[in-house]
């Protein structure tokens, strides 16, 4: 009586290479396959106890491995299949079996499990960032549902999830390749900036960072104040957190020498100019104070509404 | 002399060798073949001689859990690989000894 033996704990170098051993051994029945690969599976697991071993310098090549695994078990060689794609399936495993190409294979194996790591991260944080304003406040965490908490646990998750999408049988290799199709579609979608679904009063023109007022057509670099007579007239405009509006980029960025009369911050506008209260210490005197206010995940582009209102003379 | 080829008409008799003194795994097989002095057996090779004599209905085999790893499938010999066996040694014994004879009669004449 047998039954196969298939260890669970192959390093991704010696999954990869049984992989390879299993599609040399295609055409011969499964259970046949099954009960050669799990005694080749259990050499695997001993040979390779990390991914520092090179199984193809220890073993040959998986298909030298298989055709002389197929010749002492007397099972002849394996039938060419003829067609298109078993032409390119030729052309592939000659391609593969160049020594350069075994190099880099070689590498990219030794590497993958970072890549399975990064991937499951890549995946929450690049959908974090096109559903999310800021989702990197908290990084590495991305944010979601707003919680860098949950964030963590779905990136936990997704990490699991691409592990063990990597150690797939064959039927469930497509499940795999989807994952990674869908990250790389959620990261090049992000890279591009090209996200509708973050458009906010701050961003409406496909991501770019600009912090300033917007209007529909894009930012807005002065204010014209009217009266109800449509008579041109001053006003000072505040922000939510009492601090003055000022439509020169250049007072922001700190290149402007400010001018001061008066106990007043004189600002040159276009037609004239305006000044701001300054208090004692130099500081423009807020006249509205901070609100119990936190930014909107501007879903929808809503923006929240202040709840209360203090005036400061 | 290539003893790739020798190496092949000997490996069944070899492998059943082995499995007649107790009940092994591949892997263990192999590391026997090497320690006794056949330093370039094939993996592939072994594996391949030990299907073929399973499906000759030479060899049983059962899984048997390890504490070192996954389990192993152990192979056994069962009577007609015995039979085998013994019909194995005795071509190999009459072999060896006409083939020693030839080589000490070349030795001689030099």
């Amino acid at each position: 009586m047998t039954t196969t033996a298939t260890p669970t704990t192959l390093t991704p170098a010696a999954e990869n290479y049984l992989q390879r051993v299993r599609k040399a051994l295609a055409d011969l029945p499964e259970d046949e396959q099954e009960e050669i690969l799990g005694d080749v599976a259990v050499q695997l697991a001993d040979l390779a106890p990390s991914t520092d071993t090179d199984l193809e310098a220890a073993l040959g090549s998986p298909e030298d491995f298989a055709g002389e695994l197929r010749e002492a078990a007397g099972m002849g060689t394996r039938p060419a299949p003829d067609g298109l794609w078993a032409a390119l399936g030729r052309r592939l495993d000659e391609f593969r079996n160049r020594p350069a190409v075994r190099w880099w294979m070689a590498q990219w194996v030794r590497l993958r499990p970072y890549w399975l790591a990064t991937r499951g991260w890549l995946l929450v944080a690049s959908i974090s960032v096109i559903y999310n304003r800021d989702p990197f406040v908290r990084f590495p965490l991305p944010e979601v549902l707003d919680e860098a908490w949950v964030g963590g646990a779905v990136v936990a998750a997704s990490t699991w999830l691409s592990f063990r999408l990597a150690r797939s049988p064959r039927r469930g290799r497509f499940v795999d390749v989807a994952f990674t199709a869908a990250t790389l579609f959620y990261v090049s979608i992000t890279l591009s900036g090209a996200f509708p679904l973050t458009q906010s009063l701050d961003e409406p023109h496909g991501g770019a960072s600009y912090r300033g007022l917007l209007g529909t057509d894009g930012p807005i670099t002065n204010l014209y104040p009217y009266d109800l007579d449509g008579n041109p007239t001053q006003v000072l405009l505040y922000d939510q957190e009492g601090r003055p509006v000022l439509t020169r980029p250049e007072l922001r960025s700190g290149g402007y020498e400010p001018l001061v009369s008066d106990g007043k911050l004189i600002i040159p506008e276009d037609g004239g100019a305006i000044a701001i209260p300054l208090d004692d210490n130099g500081r423009p005197i807020p006249n509205l104070y901070p609100q119990e206010e936190r930014p909107s995940p501007y879903r929808g582009a809503q923006p929240t509404i202040p709840t209360t209102t203090t005036w400061q003379p | 002399m290539d003893t790739t080829q020798v190496l092949k008409g000997l490996l069944d008799t070899a492998v059943l060798a082995i499995v007649a003194r107790e009940d092994t795994y591949g892997y263990d097989i192999i590391r026997r073949l090497r320690a006794a002095g056949f330093d370039e057996v094939g993996e592939a090779s072994v594996y391949g001689t030990l299907r073929r004599l399973y499906r000759g209905g030479y060899l049983t085999s059962q899984i048997v859990p390890s504490e070192e790893g996954p389990p192993r499938k152990y192979y056994g010999i069962n009577a007609a690989g015995r039979d085998l066996l013994e019909r194995s040694t005795k071509t190999w014994t009459h072999l060896a000894a006409v083939m020693n004879d030839l080589l000490d009669l070349t030795e001689e004449a030099a």
